[in-house]
């Protein structure tokens, strides 16, 4: 399992680590308010996690569960790019080794 | 959720400041520029919408940017959205004019592949990243 570490710049603390992928985790987004994460990898998976949750020292790496995961690539993520607008707004474009950018948004 | 499908797998990929157009780097050694609005009767509507039915990104001269030699390792926009540098595994980093698709500079590699990090959307020149055996090095132009 690949590993998802959180660390804190100004004093280099690992905040969180947290197996979150099958295979080596290549792209990662921050939304514009930087309130989600989204993770893709060569296993083809999206995660999308909550920021809030990674820096919370009162919860365990265990219990932080991705908000959304999408299964919807069947090839490597070679770009995650979140575009303009809120974790609630913004249109969130993702690439891969499949031929094919996806375009999610919330309706 | 939308699909576009593009003819070759897509190594890298940059969108539009306004989010009018995606610019997508391929194994094929060329760069689409595929734009999410299209014009009906003078309006301008987003595309996409339809999850059904995958979007089939045409090749087309209009659209592509040709002039690399082998595939797209990195690419990106500078912050006004005119300027596009993409590196491909020869080493070599293009610079195009994003309206007339032109190479505006080439910068030679160095050997090894390239991957040109964020273009520092402040500074409209900061740096291309360069990897070369295992050293970093900074390219300000």
């Amino acid at each position: 399992m690949i590993t998802l570490f959180n660390f804190q710049v100004a004093s280099g603390n690992l905040l969180f680590a947290r197996e979150a992928h099958y295979q080596p985790l290549t792209q990662m987004s921050f939304t514009s308010d930087e309130a989600l994460l989204f993770t893709g990898g060569e296993d083809a998976v999206i995660h999308s996690w909550r920021v809030m949750d990674l820096v919370d020292f009162n919860l365990r790496s265990e219990e932080i569960m991705p908000v959304q995961s999408w299964n919807e690539h069947t090839l490597a993520i070679t770009g995650i790019i979140c575009g303009s607008g809120t974790a609630m707004t913004a249109r969130v474009y993702t690439a891969s080794l499949d031929q094919t950018v996806k375009v999610q948004f919330k309706q | 959720m939308t699909t576009i499908l593009f003819p070759s797998s897509i190594n890298a990929f940059v969108l539009d400041p306004a989010e009018r157009a995606i610019y997508v780097g391929t194994s094929a050694s060329i760069i689409h520029q595929f734009n999410l609005f299209q014009s009906i009767g003078g309006k301008y509507e987003a595309i996409g919408g339809d999850p059904s039915h995958p979007i089939q990104a045409v090749e087309s001269a209009h659209h592509d940017f040709c002039g690399h030699s082998t595939e797209i390792t990195a690419i990106n926009l500078s912050f006004d959205g005119t300027l596009l540098v993409s590196g491909d595994n020869s080493g070599e980093i293009f610079v195009w004019d994003v309206g007339s698709r032109q190479v505006l500079r080439k910068i030679k590699g160095q050997n090894g592949t390239c991957s040109p990090g964020k273009i520092n959307s402040r500074s409209y020149f900061e740096c291309p990243n360069l990897r070369e055996a295992g050293r970093s090095a900074f390219v300000i132009w």
